[in-house]
């Protein structure tokens, strides 16, 4: 069963490990508050996660991108809260990560 | 930009259960909770219960002050509640300890003042589960 990971963390917060050993291969991603510093991880510990959720179906939260100043790179995608809604009916289970 | 194409709307209206374990002061969460709220009822969904638990339990002070350029999260939440007739419940362990007590809670324990919103009931972890058992989704926040 597939399932939506909420990541509500900074990659420095999150255990990138865990996070690439449980994420499996037909789960999606949303990216919300200080998550959405994933999207920029050329320089985090996270590098190894983000080459692994950039061939996943994965979604950044775009008032927490705005709040934050943060620029997507090309082919990232962004949803706003009612996106997030409709991400969590369509997944079967939700997981989050804070 | 926003690619909503890509996330199909539910086939029908499901029922959430959301657990908020952030306070209003401290994290993001409770605000990403209460947009998250908002959302999924203008979308047609229905909630079963909130349930606050931990630190989450401040979300239910009817006491919080906050400057005007601010938002009082408590006060939308019980706002929210009260238009929508939510169940909303404060657990009780995590409450008392944090000061969140209604008048029932205020004369046990021989207190000044009730601290909770009126809109939310101090309850306990069964009644997580029990919301949990007719819930669709369950989605938790801290």
């Amino acid at each position: 069963m597939s399932s939506l990971h909420i990541i509500a963390k900074a990659p420095s917060s999150v255990s990138v490990a865990e996070l690439n050993a449980l994420v499996d291969d037909e789960d999606v991603l949303i990216f919300i508050e200080d998550g959405v510093y994933f999207a920029r991880t050329e320089c985090s510990p996270a590098a190894s996660f983000a080459q692994k959720f950039r061939q996943l179906e994965c979604y950044f939260l775009k008032e927490d991108l705005a709040a934050r100043g943060i620029d997507l790179l090309e082919g990232m995608q962004t949803v706003d809260t009612r996106g997030f809604v409709a991400l969590s009916a369509r997944l079967p289970r939700c997981v989050s990560w804070y | 930009m926003t690619f909503l194409a890509n996330t199909p709307k539910a086939s029908g209206a499901l029922r959430y259960t959301l657990l908020i374990n952030a306070a209003p002061q401290s994290s993001q969460g409770a605000k990403t909770a209460l947009r998250f709220a908002e959302s999924l009822l203008q979308m047609g969904h229905n909630i079963e219960r909130l349930f606050f638990y931990g630190d989450g339990v401040l979300n239910a002070s009817s006491l919080s002050v906050m400057p005007q350029d601010e938002i009082n999260i408590p006060a939308a939440w019980h706002a929210l509640i009260e238009a929508n007739g939510l169940s909303s419940v404060v657990c009780v362990s995590s409450a008392i300890r944090r000061g969140i007590v209604d008048t029932a809670e205020a004369q046990r324990h021989e207190l000044y003042a009730a601290s909770c919103y009126t809109s939310s009931e101090i309850g306990g972890l069964g009644q997580l589960i029990e919301a949990l058992s007719n819930s669709d989704r369950m989605l938790s926040f801290g």
